[in-house]
Formats: structure tokens, sequence, C-alpha cells
């Protein structure tokens, strides 16, 4: 009665990996030229990774049953301040560093908003995002920021050249942000204390956790990763846009959802969200060289969402 | 001999509800004290000031005679001073896991901040079997609190008050959703607490349970304490008697 | 009577054979385009005017030419045009046809690396100049309209048919923000300028260049804030369209108002025949989709360089609507 097989403890995980195995499998029988060539993954692990990092940061976000909706203007800040200072210093390391600590004081301010003012975090947010936004708009005039250069300095090579000419870096960074993550999340008492801020904050309260601190940690932690993600963005394109972040807000989401973390709060997997962000990222290349028109894309990602959604609640309930 | 905890007129308002007027009382190191009185009697904010939610607006109190500064005192410094509070459904987290519920806010970590999973988790076992004496095979710590039985839940934050040597255990109402077998657990487990030489503050509407294991009674009423007898000055009928009593009296205009 | 015999049979062989090796020429002649695949990314969002009409033209060619074409969407967004880039060039097709809202700097290596791979790679809408320097003999063109010409041709052509004198009030809304778009902007706001009108210049907002049911508000609130506005010209396709009703929505008298804009649609169509929009410059974006298909496919195969060819030349008034307004309706113009 009490027992639940390690099967029943993954299900959710291996269900996942099993729908990521299994569009790969049919995108490959679709157009077998494309994918069992190097170059679409070589794409994909070049790309995938600037949604998947922020996608990280909102599972510990959701899991603590906040919303941050300001990410895409966080992305876009970092970036600009980043570019702008490499443009006028040409130091790297300067540009990088300052950028990232522009990012996550973006993400404490968002914070601070919430757990101090008390304002409800999607609300928050969603001010937070037009209001950054706008700063950016203003700061550069509208204007994309030219960062031609960039790609012969030496740190170019760290964040976005290719290992062994082949393996993006902003996979590897990727990577290691998620295994990093991960041990914070499942290991560290920080990953503790938000899941219990999520799942009960009286509850959590009471347990003698800082459920204020923990909270604004986790924006904090959002900006920072934010900013990283729209660094690798101008060293790997060469180019900041006022744009930049834009695409992101839905692919966000639905990688964390599809990935198995439940709005509910108190619950997430950051293997869930790393599949789940590979799902997204594959799914338009894959429809497209099968032949299908850009249009069906939408349908599909609604379908997957839907499903995955539905069988984490279904599988829940089971568990109760 | 000072007593294990001293309370000196503690009062609390709420706006203009006055929910504590004055309370005072001493508490032994191995007692069980029944706290009973009627809904809006002031017990939950009582134990409230003493597990560090709020502070109170005047009055103070003492553990082993050293006064606690109300400023600093909070949930967490509750904990450390030995203070547990167990409540009907706001103990645990219920999507956590068991091993989770236990270390949450003390885990046992590593220079750096990493939770040592493997031992926590044969704490847990332990817990489990030796406290609680949950007979239920192959127990495992990762399953969510969500799959134990509500006496079992009680077991569970008893035990880790237990395990933390806590020298207080404040139960609110633990056995109000309760069956009769899970009551008759719990009613165990506050032996258990007598037996191992710790206090425990039993909130129950349920006389005959608080007379079951309480050594004394505490009654409260609008937010004052209008008795304070020894077990064994009364009996259950009187002690029912005077609890009905009290609750019939007038509100003694000011 | 032998000879006749033998002259008609020799006549009916001749004109059989001649019959039949026509027939197998003909039936040996391939399309163009037979077995190549191309990768175009319509530059905005699935559905959306103009991309729309960018993507029917492709479509014709495809169908004229023989060869398959797949379609990729980008919302204007420079940074999933480049990643759609990527994407095209794993699929290794013959021919990759891009906006160059990117701009050369971000660019310029993916299609060095496209091309290093045999794909023939051309750009339409907006111009990558440096990259066209580069590799417009191996196959790389531009199709479109120099902004700068376009742009200076409505204003100057606006001012002369709407009779503005020196001082008058001119609504400019533009996109001044986007690299080589923006020149278009500049070089109205230049011609006004020079001719000595007041400019109120303001900037479309992403809000409002992705959705155009937006801008109600920013012209009801402007023209009720400057009535003396003599002129309003909209650089922008999806915002000329809607011209009708914003000015509807604010009461203002249409005859008042010179209004001209950019790009052809149904509903500009209909603006223009009722006279809330008098004169539109288009890119006949219909063949900026024929054209550039056209140019990769007779490239990778033969080996063409690239063309440049300006399709900016149309201006449509309520002269010349008639004939237009059908077409419009259906995605052509």
């Amino acid at each position: 009665m009490h027992k639940l097989s390690s099967f029943g403890k993954y299900t959710s995980q291996f269900a996942i990996s099993l729908l990521l195995i299994l569009m790969l499998i049919a995108f490959t029988l679709a157009s077998p030229a494309t994918f069992l060539g190097w170059s679409i993954y070589e794409a994909f692990l070049s790309t995938i990774p600037f949604f998947a990092i922020p996608a990280l940061a909102m599972t510990l976000a959701i899991v603590c049953k906040e919303m941050d909706m300001c990410f895409p203007s966080t992305i876009a800040l970092g970036g600009f301040v980043f570019a702008w200072l490499w443009t006028h210093t040409g130091s790297l390391g300067l540009s990088i560093v300052v950028g990232l600590l522009a990012g996550t004081a973006v993400g404490w301010l968002n914070g601070f908003i919430v757990v101090r003012v008390g304002v409800p975090s999607i609300i928050a947010t969603i001010g937070t995002q037009f209001f950054w936004r706008g700063v950016v708009m203003l700061l550069c005039a509208g204007l994309a920021l030219d960062l031609t250069g960039i790609r012969e300095t030496a740190l170019h090579h760290v964040f976005a050249g290719r290992l062994f000419g082949v393996v993006p870096a902003q996979a590897l960074w990727a990577f290691g942000t998620a295994i990093l993550m991960w041990l914070m999340f499942n290991r560290h008492v920080f990953g503790d204390a938000v899941r219990f801020t999520g799942d009960n904050s009286e509850t959590a309260l009471k347990m003698g956790i800082d459920v204020d601190r923990t909270r604004i940690a986790v924006f904090s932690l959002m900006g920072f990763l934010c900013a990283l993600s729209g660094i690798m963005v101008c060293i790997e394109m060469g180019s900041w846009w006022p744009t930049q972040g834009e695409g992101y807000l839905l692919l966000v989401f639905a990688s964390v959802f599809i990935g198995g973390t439940s709005a509910f709060g108190g619950q997430g997997s950051i293997y869930g969200t790393c599949i789940g962000a590979t799902i997204i990222g594959i799914v338009e290349a894959g429809i497209i060289s099968a032949g299908l028109s850009g249009f069906w894309t939408r349908t599909f990602y609604g379908v997957i969402i839907v499903t995955s959604v539905s069988f984490y609640n279904i599988l829940a309930k089971r568990q109760k | 001999m000072t007593p294990f905890l001293r309370l000196e007129n503690i009062s609390k308002s709420f706006g203009a509800v006055r929910s504590l007027h004055e309370v005072s009382f001493d508490l032994g190191s191995n007692e069980i004290l029944g706290l009973i009185g009627d809904n809006g009697a002031g017990k939950s904010t009582l134990i409230k000031i003493l597990s560090g939610v709020f502070p109170p607006d005047s009055g103070a109190f003492s553990f082993d005679g050293k006064k606690v500064n109300s400023r600093y005192y909070s949930c967490a410094q509750a904990r450390k001073f030995g203070i547990e509070t167990v409540h009907q459904d706001r103990s645990l987290a219920e999507k956590q896991s068991l091993w989770r519920n236990v270390f949450a806010g003390r885990h046992i970590t590593n220079s750096l901040g990493f939770i040592r999973i493997d031992l926590e988790k044969a704490e847990t076992l332990k817990i489990l079997y030796d406290i609680i004496e949950l007979t239920a095979d192959g127990l495992d710590p990762d399953l969510p609190v969500s799959v134990l039985s509500g006496g079992e839940r009680q077991g569970l934050a008893i035990g880790r008050a237990m395990y933390f040597q806590s020298r207080l255990v404040i139960l609110d109402e633990p056995t109000t959703a309760l069956s009769l077998r899970e009551t008759e657990k719990v009613l165990g487990f506050i032996q258990k607490i007598k037996d191992a030489g710790k206090s425990c503050i039993f909130i129950s509407h349920n006389i005959a349970q608080v007379f079951a294991v309480a050594d004394r009674f505490l009654i409260m009423d609008r937010g004052m304490v209008v008795a304070d007898i020894l077990k064994k000055d009364t009996s259950l009928i009187g002690l029912t008697d005077r609890l009905l009593s009290v609750c019939q009296k007038e509100i003694p205009h000011a | 009577m032998k000879s006749m015999m033998r002259i008609s049979f020799m006549a009916v062989f001749i004109v059989m054979a001649s019959l039949v090796s026509g027939g197998l020429v003909s039936a040996e002649s391939p399309r163009s385009g037979q077995g190549m695949t191309i990768w175009f990314d319509t530059g905005g969002a699935p559905g959306e005017p103009f991309s729309t009409i960018v993507q029917k033209g492709a479509e014709a060619a495809m169908n004229d030419l023989g060869c398959d074409v797949k379609f990729m969407y980008s919302d204007w967004n420079p940074e999933t045009m480049l990643v759609n880039f990527k994407k095209a060039m794993a699929a290794n097709p013959d021919g990759i046809v891009v906006f160059g809202t990117p701009g050369d700097p971000a660019f310029g290596p993916l299609v060095d690396q496209a091309f290093a791979k045999g794909i023939v790679v051309t750009s339409i809408d907006t111009a990558l100049p440096k990259t066209l320097l580069q590799h417009k003999a191996d196959g790389f063109g531009f199709i479109g309209t120099d902004y700068t010409t376009q742009g200076t041709a409505l204003a100057e052509e606006a001012l002369k048919r709407s009779g503005l004198k020196k001082g008058d009030r001119v609504f400019v809304w533009g996109l001044k923000r986007l690299p080589e778009r923006g020149k278009r902007a500049l070089a109205i706001i230049d011609v006004l300028e020079k001719a000595g009108m007041v400019v109120d210049y303001q900037e479309i907002t992403p809000e409002v260049d992705k959705d155009s049911s937006l801008g109600t508000a920013i012209i009801s609130g402007y023209l009720s804030s400057k009535p003396d506005c003599k002129m309003m010209i909209i650089d922008h396709g999806a915002l000329t369209s809607q011209m009708e009703n914003f000015l509807k929505a604010s009461n203002a008298e249409p005859e008042k108002i010179y209004a001209a804009g950019f790009s052809l649609s149904p509903a500009t169509a209909s603006a223009i025949q009722n006279g809330y929009v008098d004169l539109v410059s288009e890119m006949q974006p219909y063949m900026l989709g024929y054209f550039s298909v056209v140019q990769v496919i007779m490239s990778k195969r033969y080996g063409f360089s690239g063309f440049e060819i300006d399709t900016g030349g149309g201006m449509v008034d309520k002269s010349n609507i008639g004939m237009v307004a059908p077409l419009a309706k259906q995605g052509i113009r």
C-alpha cells in the first residue's frame, strides 16, 4: 500500500523522454536526409540553450509558486548592457560581468516588489516586463547594436564557439547550468526551501524556512540566468536587437509545463524542463522538413502541451 | 524551582478585538497541560505567540527563567528553544517527501549546504519505525506525505518533534479529523511524549480525550484564564460541568 | 499510282514522325525547378497580409517551375530569422530566400556557410549590401526596392499632388529604428523637412507593428491634439490598410487629410476607393516571392549570378485602383 516502485517514482520522466524519442524517430523517418545528418543537431544545439536556460530558472520559480512574465525584457536588458559596454570599452569580461549584474538587479527588484510590497507575481512581472522593455527602447533609441568583431575576441570561443569544431559552446553552458540547477533543486537546502515555500508557505514558515528570502532569491536567480542567455545570444549572433527575448515567452513556459512541473507549486523537474525545451525546439524544423507547412507548428505545440499536462495530472491523481 | 515555561500577563488584540487579556500561568518540564475552552477563547492566539508566529502586545514569557525578547522571537527561534507545534493540517507539506518534511529547516548538510540525503532518509525510517511504530513493510522515505493517513501524519509530526528533542510539543486540535482508531494512536503518542520526559500543551474540544492524557487543565474563556485545575483534583464529569458553566456565563460589563 | 502511294506513305510517315518526335521532345523538356527544394522565410507571422502576398508569389513560381518551396515564419523578429536560417541550412536545400532584416554583421557568416555548402541564398525586401557584394557572383541577389528611393518618391509625389504649402503639418508614422528599413522613414522626413513642412514623427511600437488594431488610439489621440494636420504618411503596409478605420474612429474628414502609405491589400484598396487613402507606393511583394524563387533556381541550376531587381515602381491611387482592387482581393497585389 505504501510502496511506489522505481518506475512509479520516475514515470513522468520516462514518459517525456519516450515522447522525445518517438518524435525524433518520426521526424527521421519523414525526412532522413535532414535528421540523419549532423547539421540539424548543431542548429538545435546552438539555439535551444538560449531559451532553455531561462526555462531552468523558471522551473524553480514555478515550483516556488511564483510567475515571472518579466523575463523577456530581462534578457533584452542584460543583452543591451553587455552589448553597449562592449562597443564602448572593448572589454568582453567587464561587459559580461556588468550585464549579469544588471539582469540580477532587475530580478531582485521583481522579487522586492512581489515579496516586500506584496503584489502578486504575475501582475507585478507583467508590469515590469513593459517597464524594462520601454527602458531598453529609450536607452537604445530603437536601434540595434552592431557587435562586429566580437567573433574575433578570445572569450567568444568560450561562449559561442564550437568545441572540436562541432559542438556549440552554448549547449555546454546549458548542460552545465542544468546540472547545477538539478543539484541545487534536489540536493541543496535552497532547493528544499523553494519546494516548501511553493507547497505551503505557511507550513514552510513554521518550519523555520525564510520564505521571503527564498522568494527574492528565486527572482534574482531568474534575472541572472536571463542576462546570461541574452549575453550568449549577442555573442552568437554578433548583434543585439531591441526585440531580443520577445519570442521566448511561450517557449519557456511550454518547456517547463511539458517537462512535468506542476502549476500548483511544490513539485518540479529540472530534467523534465530540459527534455521539454528540446521537444519544443525540434518541432518546427521537424514538421517543415517532413513537408507539412509551417502553419502546423502552433497546432503541434498545442497538442503536445495539452497532452503532456493532462498526462501529468492523471498520473498525479492516480498516485494519490 | 524555576518552571520550564512561565507566562506573565500576556495580552494581544487584533484591532478592536481583544484576543488575550493578561494571561499568566506556569508549565512544568514534564507536564501535559490540557488547554480547553470554547471557540474564540484565545487558545490559537496563545499558541501562535508561543511558537513565534507573532509577538504579544504586552506581557512576557520565559523559558527556564530566561526572558524571551519578543522582537527577535520567530518560528525558527521557537524551534531552537525546543518548541514544536503540531497542527491539524499545516504541520507537513503534503506534496513533499517524508524525509524532507522531517528535516525541513534543519537539514544535515555539508559545508556547502548540500543535504546529506542518505543519512536523512535513514533517520526518517528510524522515526517511522521506532517512534511512530509503523508496521508496513518496505516504507520508502521518498514517498510524499499524502500517502500517510491522518493519524500517521500526526504521528510523523510528533515523532519529528521528539526526534529533535523538543522540550515542549504543542498539539492544536490534533484529533479533530481522525477516526477512532487513529485518535487512539495519537493519544498513545502523547503518552510517549510524557514518557520521554517532555512537556506538552494539548488543545482539544473533546474533553474526554484531554482528560485521558493530561495532568492539568487550563480553561480559557474570552481571552482569559478562568480555571487552572490539576487532574487529581477533579473528575471528567466535574471538569465538563466546570467548562459548561464557564461558557454559559454572562459577558462581564466593562 | 505506285509513286502516288509512295509519296502519300512518305508524307504520312513524316507527319507521324514529327508528331512523335515532337511529343517526345516536349515530354523530355523538364521544368526548370524540377527536383529542387527551396526554404523560404516569409518574414512575418502566418496569415499576415504582406507575408501572405509574398508567399503567394513564391507559390506561383513554385508551380510554374516545378520545384518545392518550404515556408518559414519569423514574426519580423531578426533572431527568429537567423534561427530559421540555421535550421534551413541543416536540411541542405538547393536554395534559401531571406529577408535582410537582421543585417550584414549577423547574417554574413551564416550566408558564407550556406554558400560553402553549395546552397544558393538570395535576399528580398531589405538589402544586405556587404553580403551582396561578396556573393553576387555566387548567386546572391536582392529583390526589393531601395528604401531611400521609395521613401523619397512617395513623399515627393504626395507633396506634389496634395498641394501643401510651407509650414503645413505632416504626421509621419515610421520604423526609423530598423537598420535598412528605417531609411524609408528617414527619406520621407528628409523630403518633408526640406520642403519646409512641420513634421510630427511617431515611431511604430513593436506591439502596433505586430497588431495594427492597436493603432486606433494613437491616430485618434494625435488628430484630436493636432487638428491642423494636413497630411499623414504611414511607413507601414498593415497600418496603411487600416487608415480607413483609424480615420473613421477619429471622426476625421477624409478630404481634409491627404493620406499616403505603402503596400496594397483588400482593405487598402477599399480605403483608396472610399477616399481615405490617397496614394500608395507598393513594392509589389508578389514579385518579391516570384522573382526570388526564379532567381535561386536559375543560379543553382545554371550558375547565373544574383540579380538586383527593383520592384518599387508601383504607385496606386484612385485613378488606377479599379484595375488593381480585384487583384488585391486575391492576394496578388
